[in-house]
């Protein structure tokens, strides 16, 4: 009889477990709740918003700049260097890991003489009006909706897209190369449908494509093949031109910045994204905070020199 | 005694049955439907765990990202279309359309029939357009996910979503090779009702997407999309949310506006083609690096050249990292699976298997997937002479069965 009891009462307490689990979401993440009378409040201030908009139209005063600076620097490593991945190349060997040699990430490389910290993007985050002279060099000016080609244009060799990180204008077209025997694909999903995605077969031996953003992103949009899915690449579209990769000494300059008006930039590095975290620039320690450097203001016609410590605590 | 015993043990029973039942039938149908918040995304993008998306900061930026979903688009009952600087929706979407397509099932005096979307799509691709519904687990390939507005099979360049005509002839013709049936049996209005209803989910879900997007890449921990109490407090900033907010969702929707115009021509094909000749050339380009066919589809065209890639929807579930992916499956990720090239052998063409929807195949590729779109240096009619070389390969001798040998029934004994 007790047994009975405890057989029933098992059941029952079965039913409420499956009561408890069955019900309705998948698991693991928070129940969101949509709060509908704060949508509703949401909804009349967009729709205000949306209205005001069409009526005013670029009311604001804006600073102007009062001339050109240019920004120059370097960034170096300081800390143990962390032993690079070897790639996992299974296609198309004899092209693709020349003399049988092991094939490296390229995510995070550092000069090993003088420290410097090569593919860093750094770049002007604040909206600046895309096009006006007041804003941009005339030498920028010229190439607004210029064709990247030559040396500028985005080439891939030995199954290496050549620039590992790029950044370019949104507004400009980018050459595609492939200096390969083997034919590769070209695909680039940006996380934003400003930015065009396009994934297209780019042939053998000097084979080409052509890119237009169309429109900017904040973070560089990935680039790879699906023919030989080790490959990787990051380009930046910006509306502005003021940006820049560092080189393999982990220098970078950016020539005509505007100056006399406050400016944020932005610093990004493929292992970690924005950098946040502590830096030191120019010997003075800063926190970032995704890789915001904020209200810089550079004197017209100065050079500013910029020179940063990243350390390998930022990379944990 | 022992009758009271078992009349107890009875309603133990009939307890439990009770609460069995409640699970069965209040679990999940009972409250209004609601859409889904897209975690998957929200945990690639803004922490590093499951966990950390219960933190007060992560928290209030999802909440923020619900409600205005909520403000723009409205609820799985009540659709909404939002007023959005420079958009007119009218050729795209219409809210009556979008009221037939939403809510619950049903039929009105004049025996028209709403709630068309719970009625024939909510199974497999869920209430929010997700592809998650109860059957999505059992079926390969698993239903569309609509949120990131990719679809496959479509007449437009790469970069753009699908024309109307398009979404109406996947409706109308289904997607041979998986669960995706005909719905000829709707009419031509309901069927616009659907495209237009799965149209403003894709964009629904673009635009979360986009949110989260903005949250990850640009706001601080904790920071708001929208402060509602920032109106009187700093008005400049408020005004700002609101217009980035507002620029994000017209954005989404603009490429969707112009794609209905955009659809790729198809010219005609070249004299010869399906000829031998035609049919010839296609497989020589079949393997130059021109077109690059055999990379993926395999020297025999079997769909064996790769194996291992994933298509974007499953990218997003880190498949390479088994921890993470362990997360992206506890918050409802279906378990991934490779992309396979197609097997070009078997003759069955999920996007259509006339000409010109090959054409389009090949001419654009298959966005969300590795199949890319053909070099600008690849001629309509090479294009045309792969199509005829593809359309050959069911009928070759190696794609057919084992052919019967004649032999002598005496011999057998």
């Amino acid at each position: 009889m007790r047994i009975r009891a405890l057989v029933g009462s098992g059941c029952c307490v079965l039913g409420a477990a499956i009561l408890a689990v069955a019900g309705c979401g998948p698991g693991a993440g928070p129940k969101i709740q949509v709060d509908l009378d704060r949508a509703d409040a949401i909804r009349s201030a967009l729709r205000r918003a949306a209205g005001a908009g069409e009526e005013e139209g670029g009311e604001e005063e804006v600073a102007e700049p009062t001339g050109f600076a240019t920004l120059v620097g370097r960034i170096r490593f300081e800390g143990t260097v962390p032993a690079p991945k070897q790639l996992r190349v299974d296609k198309d060997v004899e092209v693709c890991r020349p003399g049988g040699r092991p094939v490296l990430s390229q995510e995070f490389v550092v000069n090993s003489e003088n420290r410097g910290l090569k593919n860093v993007l750094i770049f002007v985050s604040s909206k600046i009006p895309s096009g006006d002279p007041k804003w941009e060099h005339e030498s920028y000016l010229a190439q607004r909706e210029a064709l990247l080609t030559g040396d500028k244009a985005f080439d891939q060799k030995a199954c290496r897209f050549l620039a590992h990180v790029y950044a370019m204008r949104s507004t400009q077209t980018l050459e595609i190369i492939n200096s390969d025997p083997v034919g590769h694909n070209v695909k680039i999903d940006p996380p934003t449908t400003k930015v065009a995605s396009t994934n297209v077969t780019v042939p053998a031996n000097g084979g080409k494509a052509t890119w237009k953003p169309g429109g900017e992103s904040n973070v560089p949009v990935s680039v790879a093949c699906n023919i030989h899915p080790w490959m990787s690449a990051y380009i930046l579209p910006r509306d502005n031109p003021f940006f820049a990769v560092t080189d393999e000494n982990g220098g970078f300059r950016i020539d005509y910045v505007p100056a006399g008006v406050e400016l944020e930039f932005r610093v990004w590095q493929e292992r970690i994204g924005f950098v946040s975290g502590s830096v030191t620039l120019n010997g003075q320690t800063i926190k970032l905070s995704k890789g915001r450097i904020k209200k810089v203001k550079l004197e017209p016609d100065q050079e500013t020199s910029w020179e940063f410590v990243f350390t390998d605590a930022l990379f944990d | 005694m022992n009758r009271q015993v078992d009349r107890k043990t009875l309603g133990s029973y009939l307890g439990s049955l009770a609460l069995l039942g409640l699970a069965v039938f209040a679990g999940c149908d009972a409250p209004k439907a609601q859409f889904q918040p897209n975690l998957v995304y929200a945990r690639s993008r803004l922490v590093e765990s499951n966990e950390d998306l219960s933190k007060p900061e992560v928290r209030v930026q999802l909440e923020d990202v619900a409600d205005i979903l909520a403000a723009l688009m409205g609820t799985p009952d009540e659709p909404r279309l939002p007023a959005l600087p420079d958009i007119d929706w009218s050729p795209l979407l219409q809210l009556d359309q979008l009221q037939r397509a939403a809510g619950p099932v049903g039929s009105d005096e004049s025996g028209t029939e709403h709630g068309l979307y719970r009625q024939h799509c909510v199974h497999c691709h869920g209430i929010t357009g997700d592809g998650l519904g109860p059957t999505a687990p059992f079926l390969n390939p698993y239903p569309r996910d609509y949120r990131r507005g990719l679809f496959k099979f479509k007449s437009t360049p790469t970069t753009l979503p699908p024309t109307k005509d398009d979404l109406h002839r996947i409706l109308r013709e289904g997607i041979a090779g998986t669960a995706m049936p005909s719905f000829k049996v709707l009419t031509e209005d309901e069927r616009e009702a659907l495209v237009q209803y799965v149209t403003y989910l894709a964009i629904r879900g673009q635009i979360e997407r986009a949110l989260i997007y903005e949250i990850s890449e640009n706001l601080d921990p904790g920071q708001r999309l929208i402060d509602l109490t920032l109106k009187e407090k700093d008005p400049d900033l408020y005004q700002e949310q609101l217009d980035v907010v507002l620029a994000i969702a017209a954005d989404t929707v603009s490429p969707w506006l112009e794609a209905d115009s955009q659809m790729t021509e198809v010219p005609p094909p070249p004299e010869n083609w399906n000829t031998p000749e035609s049919i010839a050339e296609g497989k020589r380009l079949f393997f130059t690096s021109l077109a690059s066919c055999s990379k993926c589809h395999g020297d025999l065209a079997l769909g064996d050249g790769q194996t291992n890639d994933y298509d974007e929807w499953t990218k997003e579930l880190q498949p390479g990292n088994p921890d993470a992916l362990k997360e992206f499956l506890a918050l409802g990720a279906l378990e991934p699976r490779h992309i396979l090239p197609r097997n070009l052998r078997k003759g069955v063409y999920r996007g259509g298997r006339r000409p010109v929807d090959l054409f389009w195949r090949i001419k654009n590729g298959i966005p969300g997937t590795p199949m890319p779109a053909a070099s600008q240096e690849l001629t309509n009619d090479q294009i045309w002479h792969l199509i005829a070389y593809v359309r050959s390969l069911p009928f070759d001798a190696i794609a057919l069965p084992r052919q019967h040998k004649p032999s002598v029934p005496r011999e057998r004994l």
